[in-house]
Order: structure tokens, then sequence, then C-alpha cells
């Protein structure tokens, strides 16, 4: 069974080749301040529960509310389609999957943890494997669309 | 006001007196010993003012919970009151005559401090400022007590030894208030998967690099499936897990925190988190209702 962590450590979480394409630990979405994204999950398949994160320099707007820095979505208590408004200065969204393994504590970038990205018209397809190390990235498949 | 611990009266009242009132001649009554019909008010506390600066504007869960609260601290009180006002003015006087009288005056100022003190006791706070004033006032009007030359030995004891008790016990409300934590447990000796507030084998209470250690050699045992070999490694030898952030190139361990924090005393109880993720909010918390 291949060993992602170990993989990525050695490239200081760069992405790294794998099956003749790139995995990732985390995107950074470039984005323009008050640019509003779409967050849609598609599927689930794992035995722990499954989350999307995301964080900027600013913060966000979620529903009509106004959230600093980081924010988390899980999919089992929201929506299944999310709008989410950007504010930042950096001009960056940053991405990535979480798990919570059922004690409460938010996990990611370790273990089994790795991305694949795909560019779909305007949007992309996020295929992540959480923190069990197997290899069918199918743990969580969402989308964030540009709107 | 009667204080109902030394069984005298806070401050005397300005008023002379009037000779065709004989209640009136008397500088340390309660309202003219009627405490049903009368008030007091020059006294420090009421009912009235008790609920009204207590339960406006708060919703009737609160009020509810305020109200049982001062009425078990107005029965204590009380009673408590009654008790003490009869038996100091028995001592003082010698005499029963006029027992009646003082127990009542007691039981109402008890009570009122009772109920204070009751609704104090929502929030540790509130119940040191509370218990502090009483014990403030309580060692001024003592001093004054033992200083009379007409005060007999006895109470001089009685006072002193009440004041000591109404001390200790207010000290154990409030730290009883305080932030609910876990202290470290008898056994002495630790071996992985045991609690990780057992003493030392020495039988001290051990350090926060040996409670950080034995939690993270814990969670390598129980929560195996989460981690990697590499880290497991590392927890078993007392060591937290490390993962690298890709935002910064750089190692990062997984963080304990406390809480309550470790500067109020909070040892044991512990949460793991890894650093990136701890600022993250979730805007769904608690809603649960999209499928």
């Amino acid at each position: 069974m291949i060993n992602f962590e170990s993989l990525f450590v050695k490239a200081k979480g760069n992405p790294i080749e794998y099956n003749g394409g790139l995995i990732h630990m985390v995107d950074r979405l470039v984005v323009k301040n008050l640019q509003r994204l779409r967050f849609v999950f598609d599927s689930a398949n794992s035995h722990w529960r499954q989350g999307i994160h995301i964080s900027t320099d600013g913060g966000f707007e979620v529903n009509g509310r106004k959230f600093k820095k980081a924010v988390v979505f899980w999919n089992d208590t929201a929506p299944k389609t999310i709008e989410v408004i950007v504010e930042t200065k950096k001009g960056e969204c940053w991405i990535k999957n979480v798990w919570d393994v059922g004690d409460g504590v938010m996990e990611s970038w370790h273990n089994g943890a790795a991305m694949m990205i795909e560019d779909i018209g305007g949007s992309k397809l996020y295929r992540c494997n959480d923190g069990d190390p197997d290899e069918d990235f199918d743990d969580l498949v969402f989308r964030v669309e540009f709107i | 006001m009667m204080n109902p611990l030394t069984g005298r009266f806070w401050t005397a009242d300005d008023y002379e007196g009037s000779g065709g009132d004989p209640n009136s001649l008397h500088k340390y009554m309660y309202a003219s010993g009627d405490g049903v019909n009368a008030s007091d008010p020059s006294g420090n506390f009421s009912l009235s003012e008790i609920s009204i600066s207590s339960a406006i504007n708060v919703s009737f869960r609160a009020v509810r919970t305020v109200a049982v609260l001062g009425a078990k601290g107005g029965l204590i009180g009380g009673l408590v009151g009654g008790g003490v006002g009869g038996y100091f003015h028995v001592l003082k006087h010698g005499t029963f005559e006029g027992l009646a009288q003082a127990m009542w005056s007691g039981a109402v100022q008890g009570a009122a401090a009772g109920m204070i003190i009751g609704v104090s006791t929502i929030h540790p706070v509130a119940l040191a400022i509370t218990l502090g004033a009483f014990l403030g006032i309580n060692i001024a009007d003592a001093i004054n007590v033992i200083s009379d030359p007409d005060t007999t030995i006895e109470v001089k004891v009685a006072v002193i030894v009440l004041l000591a008790v109404q001390a200790k016990y207010s000290a154990s409300a409030v730290a009883s208030k305080g932030p609910k934590m876990t202290v470290a447990n008898s056994t002495k000796g630790w071996r992985v998967g045991d609690p990780i507030n057992n003493l030392t084998a020495k039988g001290n209470v051990p350090s926060w690099d040996t409670v950080r250690a034995r939690y993270w050699k814990n969670e390598a045992l129980n929560n195996s499936g989460k981690y990697s070999a590499e880290n497991l490694a590392l927890m078993r030898k007392g060591g937290a897990p490390q993962r690298v952030n890709p935002t910064t190139k750089e190692m990062e361990s997984k963080e304990l925190h406390h809480d309550p924090p470790q500067r109020d005393g909070g040892l044991f109880d512990v949460e793991q988190v890894w650093p990136d993720e701890h600022a993250a909010q979730d805007p769904f918390r608690n809603v649960g209702e999209y499928d």
C-alpha cells in the first residue's frame, strides 16, 4: 500500500506524481475579492465523517453570516450546495478535505490523505482520499464552481 | 439591618426614637419588629430589589432558576438567622424575654441574606462578590461586638468561631462553583492504557510533560487506525503525531489544548487539535436538517 504521508513529507507538501497525474494535499484557488463560490457535495464513501475545509486571509460570508479565516462544511450537517463569498486581499482560498473518525477531532493532511483535482469548465472537481490509507479517492467527492 | 451571623444589627438607626413608641427607641430593631407588614427602606436587601435586579429582561427559565435559588437561600437563611438571632439574644441578655421578636428579626434578615447568596450562586463571580461583602461586613461588625465592654467572653468567642466558619464555607462555596476539572486520582504508577491522571510511582502528581507523553501513548493504543506507522512510532515514545503543512512547507505537531486552561489548574482535561484546523468555524453546526 502506497504511503502518501511520507511522500508528501519528502516533497514538503508540494503535489506529487501518482498514476500519471498529480495528487495534492491542498488546493490554492486563485480568487478575486468578494468572489462567489458554490460548493457541491457529490458523494461520500467512507466510514468516517467527511468535510470540506476552506481558509483565506480575510473571511467568508455564508448564509448571510460572516466568518473569519476558516470554515468547515461537514457532509452530514451542511446542505448539498453551499454558496460562499470570499473576502481576501491576497486573492487566494485554500481548499482541503477533512475527516473525523468519531472522536470529534478534525483531521487532515496525514496518513492516507490526498486529493485528485480536475478542472471542468468553470468548476473544479475534487476526489479525496481521507486518512485511511487506501487508494480509491472516493471518500469524498465535491465540486467548487465559480459564480 | 441585622447581621444573622453575629446576632447584632449592622447599623444603628439614625432616628433617636419617640417616647410614645417604645419600639422606636430600640436602635437595633428591624421595622419595629414587624417583618411581614413593614419594610426597612434603608436596608441593603429586600425581596423586591433582588427579584427586579435579577429577573428583569431574562427568560422564564432563567427567572425560574433564580427564583428557586433565591427561595432555597431564603429558607436556609431564615432558619439560620432565626436560630442565631435567638441564640445571641439569650446569650447577651440572659433572658428569654423578647426571644420571639429577636428570632423573627433574625429570620427575616437571614432570609434576605440567604436569598441574595442563593441568587448569586448562578455565577461564581457574583457569589464571590456577595460572600466577600457579607464577610467584610461581618468582620467590621465582629470588631464592634468584641470591643464592646458589655460583651461577655462567651459572645466574643462565639462571634469569632462563627466568623471563621463563615470564611471557610464562603471559600468552599466559591471554589465549588469554579470550572470543573479532573484531578489526579489515588492510583500510583502508570502503564499504557491507564488513566493519564494516575499519580507517579512515587505518589506525586505527574508533570505536564509526563501527562502529555501518557496522552499520546494512550492515543496510539486506542486510535491506531488514525495514524501512519511513522506517527504511531513517535506516539508510542510519548511524542505528538506530526504532518507537513503544504502552505508553510514546514512540519507541525498535533497540539493538546487545556480546557479549563492550565493557568487555572487544568492539567488532565485536554483536547487534541491540529494547528491549521484550530480556527475553523462550522456555519451549519447543530443544524443537521439538510439531506
